[in-house]
């Protein structure tokens, strides 16, 4: 199933667009784009700052970096009739694993048979959080991104599979239903500048409910992920090795199991904007059964007002994990080679699962001036708080040293936001 | 004096009275009269089709035509950045295509006379047959 899901968007695509040239002439063309040139700079010399876990380099202390957020994308979309629209956008970045599939971001068709109701088949945004569908359009943001205690955990960018939305208009308000199902991928680098990286791969259902009315618009998301690949094998296969000599390592084994495990995001999102006064919060709680995918909650807020083609806004969030932090004790009076192992081995399963909590929060001020017509310059200026047990939204710039104490970090961004 | 001052407040509100867009359709439409919040959710995005079912597709002036900023902010109350920013928010979830721009209000009205979905917004003037106005919009500075 994940099998086949992961590779009909392209195929469907093309079908369509080939086998068919009577539909190829009636079909209206759109191009659109987006791009974003940013630099961060970040004054912390241990930990690299990153946008969220997907990426493997960023700013540190005199080391400004214009990978975090720089990114072009390039978006088309056709229309056969008011019922038929098919849409394909590529968005090109600095990425972990740069090919051309991992660069097709969205690949769908979309059927409405009602105004109201759309039905969409191939690769599009999981839609889980306020901001997933256009995280990447800097302009459509009032942040230099995406509010990082919060979106840093946000891997899931897209999923090929299915989605139907529905509208139901309640008075002045409006109500948005969308359930969605498919399979998505990504592979989390494991350092700093590092080739190496987990791959996961894992299905995903969630229902997403928004309500529109007036200056308010209200939502909250399910989403439930299902791990399919299998990682941690070879700690898992060394604990069971020394159960004889260390019964107590058994019990870290089911948290280094991931196949067939589960975790779930439980969102709400609240936004508030009157022209001139905006607010906007959410908070998701991720629940997991898989002990490589951190239990936690994320929060952030932000108010703004605009002055003419001014903005100005505060922002703060935090990160929190929900889990203990897992202690494996070797038991006493082993001989001393054995004993060595086993401490290796205990270090190496405590930095698996503790290696992925999340812990920090964070306070800033940004600016935004619309200078030119889709142009926006933006300034942002946060402080970081990363407590010593919760890094994992950075990256250790010496990967054999550990993080003993707590950590600062001041983060600038200056970024440049235009629409084509 | 005070009869000067009051000829030039007449002047002025009339002015600011006849400062209208005119929102048009094709007139083989069956719509009449569209209320304000209708064609805020047609030009915003939110509807693809009008009251009577019928699709509708939205037509735009380009980004930077004086007249854009003005039907905006008077239908939303958002500068012209504010617009583009939702608008994008929905062009790249892939939500709604973008509506079709074009340079100039004689192709807008030209184009509402050849599409029966069409709708647009033109300012005040004398219209061809094959156009109707479907809403006056007071402009709101």
């Amino acid at each position: 199933m994940s099998f086949i899901l992961r590779r009909y968007p392209t195929l469907l695509i093309c079908i369509l667009m080939f086998s068919s040239p009577h539909v190829w002439a009636e079909l209206e063309h759109r191009f659109s784009g987006f791009a974003t040139f940013g630099l961060a700079f970040n004054d912390n010399p241990l930990l690299a700052f990153r946008r969220d876990v997907t990426q493997n380099d960023g700013a540190y202390k005199d080391n400004a970096s214009w990978k975090n957020d720089s990114l072009v994308g390039l978006q088309w979309q056709g229309h056969w009739s008011p019922e038929w629209e098919a849409a394909v956008q590529l968005v090109a970045k600095d990425r972990f694993k740069n090919t051309l599939e991992n660069s097709i971001e969205w690949a769908f068709i979309r059927y409405r048979p009602v105004d109201g109701f759309d039905v969409r088949l191939g690769r599009m945004g999981a839609d889980v959080f306020m901001l997933s569908e256009y995280r990447q359009v800097g302009y459509a943001m009032p942040w230099a991104r995406p509010p990082h205690d919060y979106y840093g955990i946000a891997s899931l960018y897209n999923f090929d599979g299915i989605d139907m939305n529905k509208r139901f208009v309640l008075g002045d308000a409006m109500l948005n239903v969308k359930a969605f199902f498919g399979n998505s991928g990504e592979e989390y680098p494991v350092g700093f500048q590092t080739e190496l990286g987990t791959k996961f791969d894992f299905d995903l259902l969630g229902l997403t409910t928004s309500l529109d009315w007036n200056y308010w618009k209200l939502r909250y998301t399910y989403a439930q992920v299902t791990v399919n690949s299998d990682q941690g094998r070879e700690l898992r296969t060394a604990l069971q090795q020394l159960t004889n000599v260390w019964p107590a390592a058994v019990e870290a084994i089911p948290d280094l199991q991931t196949r067939n495990k589960k975790f779930d995001y439980s969102q709400v999102g609240f936004n508030y904007d009157n022209n001139t006064w905006w607010l906007q919060s959410e908070f998701v709680r991720l629940r997991s059964d898989v002990g490589l995918v951190s239990d936690g909650e994320h929060f952030y807020a932000s108010a703004g007002r605009r002055v003419g083609n001014l903005g100005f806004y505060v922002l703060g969030g935090y990160a929190e994990p929900q889990s203990e932090m897992v202690n494996l004790s070797v038991p006493m009076g082993l001989p001393a080679p054995l004993a060595a192992q086993l401490n290796l081995i205990a270090a190496a399963t405590e930095r698996s699962l503790n290696g992925v909590r999340i812990k920090q929060h964070s306070y800033g001020v940004g600016t935004r001036w619309d200078f030119a017509s889709k142009m926006a310059l933006k300034f942002q200026l946060e402080q970081f708080e990363i407590d010593k047990t919760g890094t994992n939204l950075w990256l250790r710039i010496d990967n054999t040293t550990e993080i003993t104490e707590n950590q600062q970090a001041t983060v600038v961004s200056v970024t440049l936001d235009v629409l084509f | 004096m005070r009869n000067l001052l009051l000829m030039f407040t007449v002047l002025l509100l009339s002015g600011s009275l006849r400062a209208e867009i005119l929102v048009i359709v094709n007139t083989t439409n069956s719509i009449t009269a569209l209320e304000h919040k209708q064609i805020v959710d047609l030009f915003m995005g939110r509807v693809s089709a009008f009251p009577n079912r019928q699709p509708a597709r939205p037509l735009d002036l380009k980004a930077g035509t004086p007249l854009r900023a003005v039907f905006y902010k008077s239908l939303t109350g958002k500068s012209e950045a504010q617009v583009d920013a939702y608008w994008a928010t929905l062009i790249f979830a892939g939500r709604m295509s973008p509506p079709e721009q074009f340079s100039n209000e004689t192709a807008l009205i030209e184009k509402v006379t050849k599409d029966p979905s069409a709708i647009a917004y033109v300012t005040r003037q004398s219209l061809p047959n094959g156009v109707k106005i479907v809403m006056e919009l007071p402009v709101r500075e």
